[in-house]
């Protein structure tokens, strides 16, 4: 776990977002919310419902072993504003996750920023104001 | 009516706020009835028109500080707020919290006026309406000239009566239960809380709500909080958003607790 730790670090953007807290009502202490970091991801599943947005996924650590994610975004009634549907994601779906990474290294569960998906579509996960 | 203008005369001791300057319920209702549609107009602002939908500005989740911002508590409230375990803030304990709203309970007010969701008013002539996209609640605040009731019995969203003061639109609300925190950080509230809400446009876009809680209950003296500020979406309708308990339980045990760590309630289905 240490070494995808070190992985995500070095794949870590620097890039404070200063949007509303996607998963606002249930807070965002466990997140890191100074970091995003990319994931390739390769969709186990997609849970487009309340209270937040759910998505499971692959992806490989820096030794190419897979490791399992879960991750959250906002809800579907804020979602559908800017562009997302139930359909957004499907299993077997190859897309780029930007996340922000659990506090702890060791949880492999975050918070989704943006995704972006194989034909270049770019969908954030935030309260569009 | 004395009542009512002792009331609004400590808002003006505490917020330096207006008093009940006294325009009449009956103005209220045609004032109702006169209000244009919310348009982009860029100079002319009905500003006793309050429909549309309405969203909080960013970080309003937070905008209620406690630190900063309330009043001492009782030791009755005191208690209360111990047994509290918010889902954030600085006494956040992850995987352990204890939020009603974990519960599907609803929000209460003026905790859903915090909420980063959508929420949109319709007036009429004798009563205002408000529909949150949040849980789906709806609440009713009466401007038919009604007095606030004198002994009602609690409710989640209480009882609320409007009336306009010049260009601000000032909602009285009593007969909350206990059962709701005022806001996101996990302060208490009693059956004796009195909410009062001053809605006023700040412009074409724009309305602020400024909130003070009365309730000596709980609190030494009122608890004034500064406008929150909203921006009105003229493009955006009132979608579907209730809180079902399974759908709560199931995003709990795949995300929200082992995000912090913890153990799931049930084993998930999904690894």
């Amino acid at each position: 776990m240490k070494r995808i730790y070190l992985a995500l670090l070095a794949l870590t953007v620097g890039l404070v977002i200063g949007a509303l807290p996607a998963a606002a009502h249930h807070g965002n202490a466990a997140y890191d919310m100074e970091k995003v970091v990319p994931l390739k991801a390769t969709i186990t599943g997609f849970e487009f419902g309340n209270p937040h947005v759910q998505i499971f996924f692959d992806t490989k650590d820096d030794n190419g072993k897979v490791v399992h994610w879960n991750c959250e975004g906002t809800n579907p009634a804020m979602l559908q504003r800017i562009g997302w549907t139930r359909n957004t994601l499907k299993p077997g779906d190859q897309v780029t996750l930007y996340v922000h990474p659990n506090k702890d290294p060791q949880i492999t569960v975050g918070l989704l920023v943006k995704a972006v998906l194989a034909n270049g579509q770019v969908l954030e996960s935030k309260n569009p104001v | 009516m004395l009542d009512r203008c002792l009331r609004g005369l400590m808002a003006v001791v505490v917020v330096g706020g207006m008093a009940c300057a006294a325009p009449a319920v009956a103005a209220q209702e045609g004032a109702a009835l006169k209000a244009k549609p919310a348009t982009s107009s860029k100079a002319v602002t009905n500003p006793h028109d309050l429909n549309g939908v309405w969203m909080m500005h960013p970080g309003g989740i937070t905008k209620m500080i406690p630190e900063d911002s309330h009043p001492p508590m009782t030791p009755w409230a005191q208690a209360r707020f111990d047994a509290t375990i918010p889902t954030m803030g600085p006494r956040d304990q992850l995987g352990k919290e204890n939020d009603p709203l974990l519960k599907c309970e609803p929000y209460g007010v003026p905790k859903i006026l915090l909420i980063p969701q959508p929420f949109e008013i319709v007036q009429t002539p004798k009563r205002m309406f408000q529909f949150f996209e949040m849980f789906h609640i709806w609440r009713t605040i009466w401007t038919d000239g009604r007095p606030l009731p004198k002994d009602p019995d609690p409710t989640w969203m209480g009882t609320a009566v409007g009336k306009w003061e010049g260009d601000t639109f000032v909602v009285d609300t009593i007969g909350f239960n206990d059962k709701t925190w005022v806001e996101f950080f996990g302060y208490p509230h009693s059956e004796q809380m009195h909410v009062t809400e001053r809605y006023k446009r700040a412009g074409p876009k724009t309305m602020s709500i400024a909130v003070t809680i009365d309730d000596p209950k709980s609190y030494t003296k009122p608890w004034v909080n500064p406008p929150f500020e909203f921006t009105l979406e003229p493009t955006w309708e009132i979608q579907e958003h209730f809180c079902i308990i399974d759908e709560e339980t199931a995003y709990g045990d795949k995300i929200r607790l082992p995000a912090g760590g913890e153990e799931p309630v049930t084993l998930p289905e999904k690894k």
